[in-house]
């Protein structure tokens, strides 16, 4: 199924989760400096405006994820319960 | 009613500061420090982001020296910042660390004159938009900025010492003090009255904060061990007498300061044990935080700023503090 649509049928208590998964997987990430400027500049506008657990939002943050800790998003996701999620990143 | 800041050291890129802040900011914390060292990302940049992506939180320099950067150029900085972020800018001043002026072959030369000169300086360009000043460090014949500095910026001063913490009750608007427990503070609190008391104010009119290293998880051992990694600098870097106060032993501290400078942090950090991480963290449960805290605002202390580490995860530990700790307080 395509990313978009498995976060479409996420609960908003399972996106929070998804959210906070990914979140933590990029703030603890050694690997910051692979980020742009420019994909900061968004991150910091997403969390501004709470749009984290939005389709678009957690998009990005996946997006992000997969950047910093490819490896680790995709384990880290099929632990916590979201393997769907976690094998849709290919359509991210 | 105690207020809480949280203190941040802008070692990692600004998108994760900013993160935090913006957090600390949707959690209920009133302060945001950022500390001023050489070697991470600037204080003003790092703050600069923060002020453009929050709106109400206040946006603290924790602390600035007098002897890196001309206080004109200090006050200059904040005056700047203010403009982005109005009414929401405090200036913190403080001596700085020997070790590292040293390492960049500057002295730390009568740093409470240096102090009280910087914040007489820095509070004349907010308030007239001009300065002549005649002092032991500082000679400015005449500077002026072609700008004007609306609304009032406060300046706290960093101190520990009893001369500073004086001259912090007597110049400051607030005085940050460096410590954790509460005999420290109950040391700090006389020098503090005899400086309001020679300033002709009363110590109301001052803001007291307590600039904390806090570690805060449900499981101790996790908040222990996040709390060590800092608590370990501390021991290494506090004076015998000071270690002697609470009831340190001096050897288990030497060892300490020894692996730190072999680099054998691991060996370090499991040295640290219960008496130290007492005696200068804020370190527990939500529970065993809220009691200490309780301890100092009895004294008086009227903010408390959650410092390094701040806990295992410091997005968890935000959120955790602001749930269980903040409201008991409110």
């Amino acid at each position: 199924m395509a990313l978009r649509d498995v976060i479409r049928k996420m609960t908003k208590g399972n996106r929070r989760k998804a959210a906070l998964t990914l979140l933590d997987i990029i703030l603890k990430s050694k690997n910051a400096h692979k980020l742009s400027s420019e994909e900061a500049k968004v991150f910091l506008r997403l969390w501004q405006e709470d749009k984290f657990t939005t389709i678009n939002g957690l998009v990005f943050l996946l997006d992000m994820a997969v950047k910093l800790e490819p490896e680790k998003t995709v384990n880290k996701l099929n632990e916590t319960g979201f393997s769907e999620l976690a094998g849709s990143i290919g359509g991210v | 009613m105690v207020k809480f800041g949280v203190e941040f050291v802008p070692y990692e890129p600004f998108w994760k500061t900013t993160f935090y802040a913006i957090q600390a900011e949707k959690c209920g914390f009133e302060y945001i420090w950022v500390t001023d060292h050489y070697n991470n990302r600037n204080v003003y940049v790092t703050l600069t982001s923060i002020a453009l992506h929050t709106s109400k939180i206040k946006l603290g320099i924790g602390v600035t020296n007098p002897y890196l950067v001309n206080p004109v150029m200090t006050a200059q900085a904040v005056a700047s910042l203010n403009e982005i972020a109005p009414n929401r800018v405090i200036l913190g001043v403080g001596p700085g660390d020997k070790t590292t002026l040293e390492s960049l072959g500057i002295e730390m030369k009568l740093p409470v004159a240096a102090v009280k000169e910087c914040v007489l300086i820095a509070r004349q360009l907010f308030e007239k938009g001009s300065v002549k000043f005649e002092g032991k460090i500082f000679k400015i014949p005449k500077a002026r900025f072609n700008f004007k500095v609306v609304g009032k910026i406060p300046i706290f001063i960093g101190a520990q010492g009893p001369q500073m913490l004086k001259i912090a009750a007597k110049y400051g608007d607030g005085v940050l003090i460096n410590a954790s427990h509460p005999k420290d503070i109950q040391d700090a609190m006389k020098h503090i009255e005899k400086g309001v008391k020679s300033a002709g104010k009363s110590l109301e009119e001052l803001e007291i904060a307590a600039y904390t290293s806090l570690s805060i998880d449900e499981d101790l051992d996790k908040a222990i061990k996040a709390a060590s990694r800092v608590v370990a600098f501390i021991v290494a870097g506090s004076p015998d007498f000071i270690l002697e106060k609470h009831g340190i032993d001096l050897s288990e501290a030497n060892e300490i300061k020894k692996a730190l400078s072999e680099a054998r942090w691991k060996d370090a950090f499991s040295m640290v044990n219960r008496k130290m991480i007492d005696a200068f963290s804020i370190t527990g449960t939500p529970d065993m935080c809220i009691k200490k805290i309780e301890e100092l605002a009895k004294i008086g202390v009227t903010q408390i700023v959650a410092g390094s580490p701040i806990g295992p995860n410091v997005r968890r530990s935000i959120d955790l503090f602001s749930k269980k700790v903040i409201p008991v307080f409110k």
